[in-house]
């Protein structure tokens, strides 16, 4: 192939890092030089982008002569390919460099570099020429076919869901059945902008629904961080997620901020990883995390196919946001209280300090959610009320907290989820747009300390 | 390089360099283009001086070209369970006939990769198409050892051996 023609579309397996690449320059005075490289990323159909990391003999070279000699190999066939490349320029901001920089901190956090691995620009390359040696050996790749059909599916699914709790449990139910990825989370940013919390999951031994990472931490808080996805192929090391973040966390005086009762849930040996931001225009809204104890699990088309996908979760969460938030709420039927027997009352235990809620001995939430909770309880109580609307608790100056306009009905969904993996007496129950009830089982005792 | 200074290849980096490494040579063309070939399997000389790497050349024909003409050659040798990696630098290059003992020699250094890569957890599929060659293909390029470079990555890569 040469100059017009050529396209890499379909060497993009080649740069997942799996096989070492090889480079090699020439110096004005015609020595050559060869070097491994694990890093090559895939631009667009004529343009590769390496990194640069230190001033090796490498970069000298192809500062004084833009010439380069790339050679790329298939991890699933084995196919050998040469691309003749010529250097362009460095790019040290913008997309590019924030893309590979962000895929860069995401493997030093996870592998303790991240001192050592520090991007200072993207080297682009335009491919010139390339000749290809195919094996005949069959691509082990899993979703060969196009991915559009699955696609087309997959958005019209979303498109019908009607509240945030179905729309996060379809999300992770295609994911599984349309795309082969049994292991997934979804995390919302907070209100502060500083970490994420887990909405919800699928494929671990517990859901750690309401479980916390720093945004810039790890693979999901890069991703957050940059708002771009990242996505690693080939893990060498056996980690734990989870404990990465919180070191990572301690390490920065951050731990107490977090969500710490609630473990990250995680896959003991994970081996492929992404982390896609969901984004609604300009607005961060989570992070979709997807992993597989298998090595290459996800490709580049997967990359593209959850982006898109993010795409559609995004502007659906926060359409169902804006409707949860301004639907019509007519005057609250106090629905008749059920006489609950006399006996052992659940003991509601809240802690101002961080909103922290214990049913008897048992933790519940802290945070914001934790300070809804005891909101409702509280008119339980003392106003015999158990109908309640999105939009009271949003306006409730007593709830004294940041602004909840973007969270309110997520932070809602995430008590939802947490009581009822309590198994708790006390349940909320989703009544109608932006309504909801508030079932109490059991004769409730309530305590509130300062500290 | 006279032969009264000491060879640059110690026996320990020769045994290195004949271990189950993956091994890329460069060259350049008259224009300073670079050319590249993978090679099955090296063999230092007795002197410790001079190094002769085979590769399939019907897969790399550019880089035979260049490397006879020039006389410039770099090879790269990187072993994938340490990631050691060490360059050598290159000049009176010749090309060596191929025997049927080099043939064998190349059969089993790629077999050796082959389940070296293969304990890391790459296909063995991959991995035995990735060292592929056509015995009738194999051409041996000898050189004399001018310069030796670490390049493990970390604070030491770059610098002269």
């Amino acid at each position: 192939m040469q100059a017009e023609d050529i396209c890499i579309e379909n060497l993009r397996d080649c740069f997942e890092g799996a096989v070492p690449s090889a480079i090699a320059t020439c110096s004005p005075d015609g020595t050559p030089n060869i070097t491994y490289i694990s890093q090559v990323q895939y631009v667009d159909r004529q343009h590769v982008a390496l990194t640069f990391q230190f001033f090796n003999k490498t970069r000298q070279n192809i500062l004084a002569n833009p010439m380069a000699m790339l050679t790329v190999a298939d991890p699933f066939t084995g196919s050998r390919h040469r691309l003749k490349v010529r250097y362009l320029h460095t790019e040290t901001s913008g997309p590019l460099f924030e893309s590979m920089k962000a895929k860069l901190a995401g493997i030093a956090s996870h592998t303790g570099m991240a001192d050592v691995f520090r991007l200072q620009g993207a080297d682009l390359y335009r491919v010139e020429s390339v000749d290809s040696f195919i094996s005949q050996v069959p691509s082990a790749r899993r979703n060969k076919l196009s991915f559009l059909p699955k696609l087309r599916e997959v958005i019209a699914q979303l498109n019908t869901c009607t509240d945030l709790n179905e729309l996060f449990d379809t999300a992770l139910t295609l994911l599984n059945d349309k795309f082969a990825i049994s292991h997934a989370m979804l995390l919302k940013l907070d209100e502060a902008g500083q970490c994420l919390f887990t909405m919800a999951s699928r494929g671990y031994e517990t859901s750690g629904i309401g479980s916390e990472i720093p945004v810039g931490h790890g693979v999901i808080g890069v991703a957050a961080r940059e708002r771009t996805p990242i996505r690693i192929s080939h893990m060498t090391s056996d980690y734990t997620y989870g404990k990465a973040v919180r070191e990572s966390a301690e390490a920065l005086g951050l731990q107490h901020h977090l969500e710490t009762a609630i473990p990250m849930p995680g896959l003991p040996e994970s081996r492929s990883q992404m982390a896609v931001p969901i984004l609604a225009g300009d607005s961060l809204y989570g992070v979709l995390y997807v992993e597989s104890p298998q090595d290459l699990y996800f490709s580049y088309d997967d990359e593209d196919a959850l982006m898109l996908m993010a795409y559609q979760l995004g502007w659906t969460a926060s359409g169902l946001t804006c409707m949860e938030a301004v639907a019509d709420t007519p005057a609250l039927s106090l629905a008749e209280r059920v006489m609950l027997p006399e006996g052992q009352r659940l003991q509601v235990r809240y802690f101002m300090a961080d909103h922290s809620v214990f049913l008897n001995d048992d933790y519940l939430i802290k945070g914001v959610a934790g300070a809804i909770f005891w909101r409702l309880v509280s008119l339980y109580q003392q106003q015999q009320r158990n109908e309640f609307t999105n939009r009271e608790l949003r306006l409730d100056a007593s709830l004294n907290l940041p602004d909840l306009v973007d969270n309110l009905e997520a932070r809602l969904v995430l008590l939802q989820r947490r009581l009822e993996e309590r198994e708790a007496s006390v349940r909320i129950v989703k009544t109608g747009r932006g309504r909801f009830h508030l079932q109490v089982n059991q004769l409730l005792d309530l305590h509130c300390q300062d500290k | 390089m006279s032969d009264s200074a000491d060879p640059l290849i110690s026996v320990e980096l020769a045994s290195f360099l004949e271990r189950e490494v993956a091994i890329d040579a460069a060259s350049r063309g008259a224009d300073l283009c670079p050319s590249s070939a993978r090679s099955m399997v090296a063999v230092v000389d007795a002197d410790y001086r001079h190094v002769t790497v085979w590769i399939d050349r019907e897969k790399s024909r550019p880089f035979v070209t260049d490397v006879l003409a020039s006389g410039e050659i770099a090879v790269v040798f990187c072993l994938p369970e340490s990631e050691r990696s060490v360059q050598l630098k290159g000049r009176r290059v010749e090309q060596v006939e191929t025997t049927q003992a080099d043939i064998v020699r190349a059969e089993r250094a790629a077999a050796r990769f082959v389940d070296g890569v293969a304990k890391l957890g790459h296909g063995r599929q991959f991995a035995e198409a990735y060292m592929a060659f056509q015995p009738q293909h194999l051409v041996g390029i000898r050189f004399e050892v001018t310069a030796i470079f670490e390049q493990t990555p970390g604070p030491n890569a770059g610098k002269k051996y």
